[in-house]
């Protein structure tokens, strides 16, 4: 019995439960294929070994746990890439700020030589005046003696006859 | 199983319950491992097929959208692995069993047998089993998937004809030329003839 693709199809609707009004050779032919269906579907089944589950339970608990702990592996990764993505910025990042960190520290007016700006002025006055101020301490300070200085108390002054080698002493003897 | 009790055993191993999946593998793990030793002719090929699936569908469960049926989803993951086994097999080396069990067609003997609800029918013997998987080898494998596949998977001409992109009338034609084909094989009196 030939059939067209076409009567195959009507056929294979019908097989599947759609209602399709069969011609009598095709309504044959669909018993036919669920018989045949049927008869050897008595013989494929087969008993499945006990190892081949537990072994299945085993893949299956395994899976389970690597699903659980993929957020986790996940989490760790991403950290790690946004670290060493974050270490390779400022690598290439850290020269310039500190180049511009440098520029930043001199006024721009006294890196071009513009003494007259009003605020380098100000700003020069102000450190003359303390300069100034520093130096009018320093002459008042000025201690009489360096023990003074050093804020130790004065030894007596050494008896002339006993140190001959003094050159004024030594005059006076002589004299 | 009901198909509400199997959308809510699909959806609460969506969300993660190991229960669920449990009972998913209870439910089909027999016809899972039914399907890839009948498509690969060997036990060792489905245990480890058969583990190999669990773990795609830990992984790949989450895709699945609860819409369509779920025996087609699942069998069409392991069509697809079937196929892999069967390339990988006619690329690579050949491996002879030194057990000798490696490419046995009939039935369990007991020891190995589940003790869980027989899925096998009692009329299977051990020479017409081995006829059997003799003829199933001897059909192209497009044919022989799609005849595994009616059974094993319940799936309608239609969603074969999905799975393998041709027309529906095409899947037929191969369903039943191959059919046809394994009664001949077997030695059964072929009644179109």
């Amino acid at each position: 019995m030939k059939l067209t693709e076409r009567r195959y199809e009507r056929i294979a609707r019908y097989l599947d439960g759609e209602a399709v009004d069969l011609d009598a050779e095709e309504l044959t032919v669909a018993r036919r294929i669920a018989n045949q269906e049927r008869r050897l579907g008595d013989l494929l089944d087969v008993r499945v070994p006990a190892k081949a589950m537990a072994s299945a339970r085993g893949h299956l608990a395994g899976g389970l746990v690597r699903r659980r702990r993929a957020p986790l592996r996940l989490a760790y990764y991403s950290a790690a890439t946004a670290a060493a993505a974050a270490i390779l910025v400022a690598v290439m990042h850290l020269p310039r700020a500190a180049e511009k960190a440098v520029a930043n520290e001199v006024p721009t007016a006294v890196l071009f030589g513009d003494d007259d700006a009003p605020a380098v002025k100000a700003e020069l006055a102000s450190i003359a005046s303390r300069v100034g101020r520093l130096a009018d301490q320093l002459v008042v300070s000025v201690p009489a003696t360096p023990h003074e200085a050093l804020g130790l108390e004065a030894y007596p002054a050494p008896e002339l006859g006993e140190y001959q080698w003094n050159d004024e002493a030594k005059d006076a003897s002589s004299g | 199983m009901q198909s509400a009790q199997l959308r809510a055993m699909v959806a609460s191993a969506q969300a993660g319950s190991a229960e669920a999946y449990r009972a998913l593998l209870s439910h089909y793990g027999p016809r899972l491992y039914g399907y890839f030793f009948r498509a690969t002719g060997r036990h060792h090929d489905a245990e480890d097929l058969l583990g190999e699936m669990m773990l795609r569908l830990v992984s790949r469960l989450k895709s699945y959208d609860d819409r369509g049926r779920f025996e087609p989803w699942l069998f069409r993951i392991a069509a697809n692995m079937v196929r892999d086994r069967i390339r990988r097999r006619r690329s690579g080396p050949v491996s002879v069993s030194l057990a000798g069990d490696d490419d046995i067609s009939g039935p369990l003997p007991a020891w190995l047998a589940d003790e869980g609800p027989a899925v096998v029918a009692d009329i299977e013997t051990a020479e017409a089993a081995a006829r059997l998987q003799a003829a199933l080898d001897k059909l192209d494998e497009k044919t022989r998937q799609m005849v595994l596949l009616r059974h094993f998977a319940e799936m309608s001409f239609k969603e074969i004809a999905d799975v393998y992109d041709c027309p529906l009338g095409t899947v037929l034609a191969r369903v039943h030329r191959g059919l046809r084909a394994l009664r001949r094989l077997m030695g059964e009196r072929d009644e179109t003839h």
